[in-house]
């Protein structure tokens, strides 16, 4: 490793730091493991590639987020993924009451996985999440409304913050 | 599994718990951990490569070296091949060509003399350097040939392109020195007549003719001369005169009286010595962006023909423009002007004869061109050695090897009349032809005079001497003769009798 090590000597930590939030958050997009994987090691080769100077901690989260999605959203463009359907995850190591949440989530549209994810899970605000997703806040807002909503109708209590 | 089962946990907690839960690749940061570093060697290399490329100095660079090699290949091209290709093809590329229009075949003459009788008609002007004369000889010309009656109009046609063997003129035998007549005499028009005119041959004859040119011109019994260096001498038919002229471009000789330019003024001598001024060109716009030199050719009725050559020979285009002025030098005309950006060069000589201005170019050519204006018509492109002559509807001149030739007003035809080079001039005196045969171009003894009967075709020889004339100038009933160091000689027709001028 040594020439990684002359190149960007905080890549093993960014890479330790950060890998499990990316391949989370690639998989709350492509719903597949593998894809997630793939994408994950283009967003941080991309970060050894670009090599791009961080202000500060959330800086830096932001950015592997925000390059993350992109990624996603250039992996679902391409010409192989438009014309096939990717096998669902296997996801029956998991307790059943998780693996019913977590495909209803997956079930939601792009966008209303990505808020309910980036809010939920990553604990972002929705002016936060509108930055990140370069939208407005009140966009943000009404795809995490919309998808409190199908989830309440699909999982009883769904995500209501006041449930 | 039925959402409704899990009613009472709390969704978003489970939600975090299923992220958390997901079955992360536990090699997933080895792998991405080996793909970085064959990245980082990849950019590595590649950052090396490009220290080294922007190292090396800008001459070393590929893509710089193809750029030099293409600059060179231009710049070579632009010196060297574009010139030559333009020369080689400069009688067929010239715009005046483009431009050339028939001229009107009547042969109206403006003052009722023909030409070769008429007096005040200069014979010669402007000089040739050696080297050009040398280029002339060496260089493989494409003869442009037309064919009788062709003419050239609106730069749709073309003369017709031949590239023809060379052929070796007839052997020349001369005589021994002492002069005696026991070669037979060169062979005369109707005789032999000879292949069309190649002009590929040394004319060192001519190169050595052309070096040694004095300006001269006669008219009637007046002659004006002006040897090499030297002012201008004037007979006035009985009177020698020391005009203390010097420095003169051109000479153009009448009777009683001369006209000369130099430094582009023109000037009228009277009496052999009062010089009037009648015009200075010198201010004005003859030549587009271009110095200029002024040559007096011809005078006509009330009328004075002049040309004006560049006197910048190293440039690319080298114009030059015909004009008349009225003898009072008041009112002029410009009849013809030609940018010379692919013609062959500046005007070598111009003649004029009836109706019909002819001249030739330095790069070789004929043209000719109305004398009252208009457009040039290209006749031939033969080269000449000064002076050529206007007889009835033919041009004759020297070739590059100084035989006597001839081609048509049209420019058709093409023959060599004599089957010796000449080592001078061709003086035209009525229907003969004067000219000089010896054993060589700078032999002083064993040259006679011969003259060629041009309606008889015969040649025969007309004064047997030891003088090494060099120019020959007709005029009423005699020529003119100056010898290499510019002695100035009268040799009459009528009673042969050959004198020193003074």
């Amino acid at each position: 490793m040594e020439k990684l090590e002359q190149a960007f000597p905080e890549f093993p930590e960014l890479l330790q730091k950060y890998s499990a939030m990316v391949l989370r958050v690639a998989f709350a997009n492509v719903k597949n493991m593998q894809d997630a994987q793939d994408i994950a090691q283009d967003v941080f080769l991309s970060v050894l590639t670009k090599q791009p100077q961080f202000e500060s901690e959330e800086h830096e989260k932001a950015w592997l987020i925000r390059v993350t999605i992109n990624r996603c959203r250039n992996h679902a463009k391409s010409f192989w993924n438009k014309r096939t359907e990717g096998l669902s995850e296997d996801l029956s190591y998991m307790p059943k009451e998780e693996t019913g949440v977590l495909e209803e989530v997956l079930k939601l549209p792009k966008n209303y996985r990505n808020a309910i994810h980036l809010y939920y899970y990553e604990g972002y605000s929705i002016n936060e999440i509108a930055d990140l997703l370069h939208k407005k806040p009140a966009t943000v807002g009404t795809w995490l409304a919309r998808g409190r909503t199908a989830l309440k109708s699909a999982l009883k209590g769904g995500f209501d913050d006041e449930a | 599994m039925k959402p409704d089962a899990f009613d009472q946990i709390d969704n978003r907690e489970t939600y975090r718990a299923a992220m958390d839960h997901l079955s992360l690749p536990q090699d997933f940061e080895r792998r991405t951990l080996e793909l970085a570093e064959q990245k980082a060697a990849q950019l590595q290399e590649r950052q090396a490569a490009r220290d080294a490329w922007k190292a090396k100095p800008l001459y070393r660079r590929p893509a710089a070296q193809v750029c030099f090699a293409l600059l060179f290949v231009f710049v070579l091209s632009t010196l060297f091949i574009l010139p030559m290709g333009l020369n080689e093809s400069a009688p067929m590329a010239t715009p005046e060509m483009a431009r050339m229009e028939a001229l009107p075949d009547t042969q109206e003459e403006l003052d009722g003399t023909s030409f070769y009788s008429a007096p005040g008609v200069e014979l010669y002007s402007g000089k040739i350097t050696p080297e050009k004369s040398a280029n002339d000889a060496t260089e493989n010309r494409k003869e442009f040939t037309q064919e009788a009656g062709d003419q050239l109009d609106g730069g749709t046609a073309e003369p017709k392109e031949e590239q023809s063997a060379l052929e070796s003129g007839p052997s020349v035998e001369y005589r021994s020195a002492g002069g005696s007549s026991e070669v037979p005499p060169p062979a005369a028009r109707g005789v032999k007549p000879q292949a069309p005119v190649q002009n590929d041959a040394m004319p060192l004859i001519g190169a050595a003719l052309r070096l040694e040119a004095p300006l001269a011109s006669a008219s009637g019994s007046a002659f004006g001369y002006q040897p090499g260096g030297k002012t201008i001498q004037f007979w006035n038919g009985s009177v020698l005169t020391d005009t203390g002229i010097a420095g003169a471009d051109s000479l153009l000789a009448a009777p009683d009286s001369f006209y000369y330019t130099a430094a582009n003024k023109l000037y009228h001598v009277t009496n052999g010595k009062n010089a009037a001024l009648l015009r200075d060109f010198s201010s004005e716009a003859l030549l587009p962006n271009q110095k200029f030199t002024v040559h007096l050719f011809g005078r006509s009725g009330a009328y004075l023909y002049l040309y004006a050559n560049s006197s910048e020979p190293w440039k690319e285009t080298l114009p030059y423009t015909i004009l008349r002025v009225s003898t009072d030098g008041k009112t002029e005309k410009i009849l013809f002007s030609a940018d010379g950006k692919t013609a062959g060069g500046t005007v070598s000589q111009a003649v004029l004869s009836g109706n019909t201005l002819y001249y030739s170019l330095s790069g070789g050519g004929f043209y000719a061109l109305n004398a009252n204006g208009g457009v040039a018509r290209w006749l031939s492109s033969n080269t000449t050695a000064e002076p050529f002559y206007v007889w009835k509807n033919e041009l004759l001149y020297l070739d590059a090897e100084n035989y006597l030739c001839s081609i048509q007003t049209d420019g058709s035809g093409g023959e060599r009349l004599t089957g010796e080079a000449a080592i001078s001039n061709i003086a035209l005196l009525g229907d003969v032809v004067y000219f000089m045969l010896g054993p060589d171009a700078h032999s002083t003894e064993g040259n006679s005079l011969y003259a060629l009967d041009l309606n008889r075709g015969a040649i025969s020889q007309v004064w047997d001497g030891a003088e090494d004339f060099r120019r020959l100038y007709p005029a009423s009933d005699h020529l003119f003769l100056t010898t290499s160091d510019g002695t100035a000689y009268r040799y009459s027709i009528s009673t042969k009798e050959l004198k020193q001028l003074g």
